[in-house]
């Protein structure tokens, strides 16, 4: 597997790529903020909010299609957290279903309040997924960096980051080498029962586990041959510059009239 | 004062915890400027001994880089004299940019950020990997990465260069423009490795290794024929 799937677009040039990651993290942060304490009753604003994403996207000339693919990939959970609301018992009943013996009857308060969660997950998703298209997974986790998070637990991300791509490759190897040696014989009825592909892929996760711990001792070797001694160093990130405080007053500015508009919904 | 000897070994044995003995009694002593290969059968003690050379690995007997005694107190200097380049780059390479990782060495040595940005452009142009700043390593190809992984001790600008198998995996054009690139390179080497062709190029002396121990020692004179 290639896993620079996941830094597929994220690498490019362009008028949004080219923005200062932590700037691109705060606006995403505060978009997904403004998307979750918007009221189901403002819901045109949705539309304004979806308007901006696409908005971005477009700019920085980012398939979007790819994006809203990967947007979807959260809807089955957000779904789980939902399903809950449809059994509210405020509101006038709108719809009776039947359930086994049973009839199950939603209020209208109850369906907007479930549209509601879906519609606010699925666009918190989609401007996660719009900005990890924008900015390289490193970039980003170092602007969490600039921005506060521990560097404990971003140096830890960063290196989890680097060698997943490794420990993939790793076990490919591995299976590949189990498939070449997976051979019959005519006639004779190959080993292929459950419990034996059972033991055998047990045994390939040991070894899988073995060699990724060997590799972190030796990865752990290199660091200290360098002079690590424990503290996480690394180089600042610059400062910000025109185009990039630009860009943060205009998402802030239609943010700023999102609300406006909003409060007429009250 | 140390003679002249950059590099000292005196009678420095290690075995791993499992039991297996490494080293048995290896002396050795390296001059400033020679370039030494570390040649035997596989787990004849070779990584091992690298390993000792800026205090990794602590076996008994006595290190001495630079005339200085290795010790606890001043092992994080000696690292700073001794640059250690692994045979396998991924677990040399282990952050998210090529930047990044060619900064780690000086950024932990405190240098200030104008420094470490100089010595990183310095050394990058030195394995000729300028322009490789921005990307990550598990793109680059395996000559690329060996580059780059000579590049992050270079930027700590070591006195000597240990270098673990530094042309295993190597394609014939990736091996040659390394070959070079060592040749040019004015550290004092200690070279790991059973590619025999290249460190006839490369190498002032061989040193075998066999079970731990040194079983020969002798000039050669076959790189400077080629020089």
């Amino acid at each position: 597997m290639n896993l620079s799937a996941l830094d597929l677009y994220s690498g490019r040039q362009g008028p949004i790529h080219g923005l200062d990651a932590r700037l691109k993290l705060v606006m995403a942060l505060a978009l997904i903020l403004f998307i979750n304490l918007t009221s189901p009753r403002a819901w045109p604003l949705y539309l304004l909010y979806l308007f901006t994403v696409i908005t971005v996207v477009l700019v920085a000339k980012v398939p979007l299609s790819k994006v809203l693919a990967r947007s979807m990939l959260a809807l089955p959970f957000a779904l789980l957290a939902a399903l809950g609301m449809l059994y509210e018992r405020e509101g006038a009943p709108v719809v009776r279903v039947p359930l086994f013996s049973w009839h199950v009857t939603f209020t209208d308060v109850g369906l907007l309040r479930f549209v509601g969660v879906m519609v606010k997950a699925w666009l918190s998703v989609l401007v996660s997924a719009a900005l990890a298209c924008v900015a390289p997974f490193w970039e980003i986790v170092r602007a969490m960096q600039d921005l506060g998070v521990p560097r404990v637990l971003t140096a830890t991300i960063l290196l989890m980051y680097r060698y997943l791509a490794v420990l993939v490759d790793e076990a490919q190897r591995l299976m590949r080498a189990r498939e070449a040696r997976s051979a019959e014989l005519v006639g004779v009825k190959a080993r292929d029962s459950l419990p034996w592909r059972v033991e055998v892929t047990g045994r390939m996760i040991g070894t899988l586990f073995l060699r990724t711990y060997e590799r972190s001792e030796r990865i752990y070797q290199a660091m200290l041959a360098r002079g690590f001694s424990g503290e996480v160093r690394t180089l600042g990130s610059g400062r910000l510059s025109k185009r990039d405080i630009a860009f943060a007053g205009l998402i802030l500015s239609a943010l700023a009239s999102l609300v406006i508009i909003g409060g007429r919904y009250g | 004062m140390h003679n002249g000897h950059v590099v000292e070994l005196e009678n420095v044995s290690f075995t791993y915890p499992g039991g297996q003995q490494a080293l048995v009694g290896v002396n050795l002593r390296v001059s400033a400027g020679e370039k030494v290969a570390l040649v035997g059968p596989n787990g004849a003690g070779k990584s091992t001994l690298l390993l000792h050379l800026n205090g990794i690995l602590r076996g008994q007997g006595k290190v001495r880089i630079a005339g200085m005694e290795l010790n606890e107190r001043n092992v994080r200097l000696i690292r700073g004299k001794v640059g250690l380049v692994f045979q396998d780059p991924d677990d040399q390479l282990f952050s998210p940019t090529v930047l990044d990782d060619v900064a780690f060495g000086p950024l932990h040595m405190g240098l200030p950020e104008e420094e470490v940005l100089a010595r990183v452009s310095w050394a990058l142009e030195q394995v000729q990997m300028r322009g490789y700043e921005r990307r990550s390593p598990h793109h680059l190809s395996l000559g690329e990465k060996k580059r780059v992984a000579i590049a992050t001790v270079l930027s700590m600008r070591p006195d000597i260069l240990a270098l673990d198998e530094p042309s295993s995996g190597l394609d014939p054009e990736a091996r040659q423009h390394l070959l070079a690139l060592l040749k040019r390179l004015p550290q004092t080497m200690l070279v790991a490795s059973h590619d025999l062709g290249f460190v006839r190029e490369l190498c002032t002396r061989i040193v075998t290794l066999n079970a731990g121990r040194i079983v020969d020692d002798l000039p050669w004179a076959g790189s400077l024929q080629q020089g």
